[in-house]
């Protein structure tokens, strides 16, 4: 069926208007720490290094399964084009997340690289988002048109990476969590859905290749 | 003293203003002025603001070191049956009905009742502490509390010789208190906090009635809460209605959600680290966003504790 009003999602300025909207929440953020820098704790609070670090960190997983989402609803609802915008998502994902361990770095540990290495050797929730972190920048990487096609068949199995990253996030989330499991419920029923998604996917591909296949024989 | 249970006859909300209700006898003598202005100072709080600076209080000792910001101490908290954000508490707990209010006191005493809070703080001479509070997230506060000595309490009720250690329990009115409504809370209502009987009675222990010259707003444990300088701020329970003293070693709230996080002890120790943070440094509020952070003294800098833990390992007893 032919569906020529989302032909405008493949133009250019249909990327401009997901970057505008993508960088929305950063311009927000950084906002309230220019205010902040000048005027200490008008937005922020008495506590302004733990807030930054807490809200970079939520939209790192927000954009994280937001990337995921982008190709469930492709699928779902038949919109090919849509996929085009998955790597912008992805890419401001892993914006969120450098931005997150920078203000953990900066505003939580002031630069102390030992408290850093000691932090990264013995708690297990830092160990979690660290690896999640590394484990975006060759994702990072590969992003482009260019090593897509220089990669061929192995760039999708390098980008399933995706889906470590979003369980390790999680668990950086859950291991965070005191007194309610709030968040945790809500991303973790997220990330179910969308992995729900996938596997019903692969499973009706299946299906219908082997009935491609019993037709052909 | 008053230890038999006392109903209160017609709700103060009825006639009397409530904010006069509970220092209604405190007035007696004074000029019908100062009632008058009471009567006035209308707000949520069990006393009226003005009470604690017309029933006076010893000011306490200066230290070397910045009071927080008013701001920023009733507006950064942590009183997790309001909601774990901090803000949350400020938003709240307005909602919590803190007049009338009594103290239950039970367990091994001699003299066990339903103590209604005016009837707790009858003859009781007020002082001004200004104590650091250092939470177990690793950011600290100092805060100018007005209270007495938990042993003037303690000395009033009569522990029995078998009593060792005292149970403190936070009000649980879930109607009133929407953080306790999550269906996925780790944690189980009502707060519990306990004590060695050796340690409620050091000098520095308190029950804090207000903080800032003022009667303590509803986020920061109205009307009547512990204050224990030397101790992680979870220790500090807030809104008492229960102390009990007991035999055994009470099971308190945060020990039972993670007992390898959250000891009994709770004493501030820079040596032994939170499974999930170092406590080696503290960030002293209000802190700029790159300024630096102190260092996290054992004790929490009141080393006249120390004779208290003689023998104890700090590191298994953390």
């Amino acid at each position: 069926m032919a569906r020529p009003r989302l032909s405008f999602l493949a133009t250019k300025p249909a990327k401009w208007i997901v970057g505008l909207l993508l960088v929305i929440p950063l311009l927000l953020l950084l906002n309230e720490v220019l205010i902040e820098l000048f005027d200490p704790g008008a937005r922020l609070g008495p506590n302004p290094g733990d807030v930054l670090v807490d809200r970079l960190g939520t939209w790192s997983i927000r954009f994280l399964y937001l990337t995921l989402l982008v190709s469930s609803i492709s699928r779902i609802f038949k919109i090919p084009v849509l996929v085009q915008h998955r790597r912008t998502c992805g890419l401001f994902a892993f914006t969120y997340v450098v931005l997150h361990f920078t203000a953990y770095l900066s505003a939580i540990l002031g630069f102390d690289f030992n408290t850093l290495l000691g932090d990264f050797s013995k708690r297990p929730y830092i160990i979690f988002g660290m690896i999640a972190l590394l484990l975006l920048i060759p994702l990072a990487i590969t992003s482009t048109r260019g090593w897509r096609k220089r990669l061929k068949l192995n760039w999708k199995r390098l980008h399933r990476l995706i889906y470590l990253i979003a369980v390790l996030a999680l668990i950086h989330l859950w291991m965070q969590e005191r007194s309610t499991y709030t968040d945790t419920v809500i991303y973790g029923s997220i990330l179910v859905l969308l992995f729900v998604e996938r596997i019903v996917h692969a499973i009706r591909q299946r299906l219908a290749r082997a009935n491609a296949a019993s037709a052909a024989s | 003293m008053v230890l038999i249970k006392t109903k209160k006859e017609i709700p103060s909300s009825e006639i009397t203003p409530e904010a006069v209700y509970l220092s209604r006898r405190k007035f007696i003598g004074q000029s019908s002025a100062v009632v008058a202005a009471g009567a006035l100072a209308q707000s949520s709080l069990a006393l009226p603001e003005s009470w604690i600076e017309d029933q006076g209080y010893e000011p306490g000792e200066d230290i070397d070191e910045d009071i927080t910001p008013e701001k920023h101490a009733t507006n950064y908290n942590n009183f997790f049956e309001f909601g774990t954000d901090k803000k949350d508490p400020a938003k709240h707990a307005h909602q919590m009905t803190v007049d009338p209010w009594s103290v239950e006191i039970k367990g091994l005493v001699e003299k066990p009742g339903e103590l209604p809070l005016e009837d707790l703080l009858k003859d009781i001479d007020l002082e001004e502490r200004i104590y650091r509070l250092r939470c177990v997230e690793a950011w600290s506060m100092v805060i100018p509390w007005i209270g007495f000595p938990v042993k003037t309490v303690l000395d009033k009720v009569k522990p029995q010789s078998g009593a060792k250690y005292v149970k403190f329990t936070t009000l649980l009115r879930e109607s009133e208190m929407p953080g306790t409504k999550s269906r996925f809370s780790s944690i189980e209502y009502p707060y519990v906090e306990g004590l060695r009987l050796d340690e409620a009675n050091h000098p520095l222990a308190i029950f804090a009635i207000g903080m800032y010259g003022k009667v303590l707003p509803n986020q920061n444990g109205a009307p009547f809460r512990l204050v224990v300088p030397w101790k992680y701020g979870f220790k500090s329970i807030k809104s008492i209605v229960q102390i009990e003293l007991t035999r055994r070693q009470p099971r308190t709230t945060w020990n039972l959600s993670a007992p390898h996080e959250y000891g009994f002890y709770a004493n501030v120790n820079p040596e032994v680290d939170h499974p999930r943070w170092s406590q080696a440094t503290e960030r002293r509020l209000p802190q700029g966003l790159f300024a630096r952070s102190i260092e996290t003294k054992m004790f929490n800098g009141y080393d006249e504790v120390a004779s208290l833990y003689e023998g104890l390992n700090l590191k298994r007893n953390f």
